[in-house]
């Protein structure tokens, strides 16, 4: 994963904090949002 | 107490997700074509679209859905079969989508519900699964779709677009994108 900040490959539980917090913390604003959890692997 | 229906949630992203659910005070109901030997959930095959309202039916209230079982094949498109061309889309794009119109339905009566969808980074770059990119547009087209129709239900609909993520899907398909 050389394209990505932490040069690793991610964790299935780290992908799964960001849809644990949509699905119980996110503000109720916050609808229709793509969220990137990509380690900025496409950025560069 | 709260419950949640994963799909996908015997392996990878669907599996820590239910755990996080779980972990968190959740009820969680997980649905998968089959679970490793000592966890527990429901065994459903997604490409069966016609079964998921009265799937629905029989699971009773759910608060939380989290759309994240998906396949990948990650062959040329020349090399793509019909049958997995289907079958992509069946299971990332229309059971998905089919999953929301039936639950939505119970989440409008009781003005309230949280839906995510798992999108991908290959909804927005090339992928040499054309159709696996295809199908992760989708649903960051379906996303903003049904956020529109269910927002003002009191409904949320959104995604997460991860990048490479170690499991079984990436392990199978692209192996070589893994690394620690």
């Amino acid at each position: 994963m050389r394209n990505a900040y932490t040069r690793r490959t991610g964790r299935p539980e780290e992908i799964a904090e960001a849809i644990r917090w949509l699905a119980l913390d996110a503000p109720v604003v916050l609808n229709g949002a793509v969220i990137d959890v990509t380690d900025g692997c496409y950025l560069r | 107490m709260k419950t949640a229906l994963v799909t996908g949630a015997g392996r990878g992203i669907g599996l820590a997700t239910a755990q996080a659910l779980s972990a968190a005070g959740l009820r969680v109901i997980g649905l998968d074509l089959g679970f490793p030997r000592g966890s527990n959930g429901a065994t459903y095959v997604l490409e069966d679209l016609e079964g998921i309202p009265a799937l629905v039916e029989s699971l009773g209230a759910i608060d939380v859905l989290v759309n994240n079982a998906g396949v990948q094949t990650a062959v040329s498109i020349e090399r793509y079969t019909e049958e997995a061309r289907r079958r992509i889309l069946r299971v990332n794009l229309e059971a998905p989508v089919e999953l929301i119109r039936a639950l939505s339905k119970q989440m409008i009566e009781r003005k309230s519900g949280r839906i995510v969808n798992l999108a991908s980074v290959a909804a927005f770059t090339a992928h040499t699964d054309l159709w696996y990119g295809v199908t992760k547009a989708g649903v960051v087209s379906f996303t903003r779709s049904f956020a529109s129709y269910l927002g003002p239900h009191g409904i949320q609909v959104n995604a997460v677009a991860p990048g490479p993520v170690e499991t079984e899907l990436l392990r199978k398909a692209q192996p070589e994108r893994i690394s620690s």
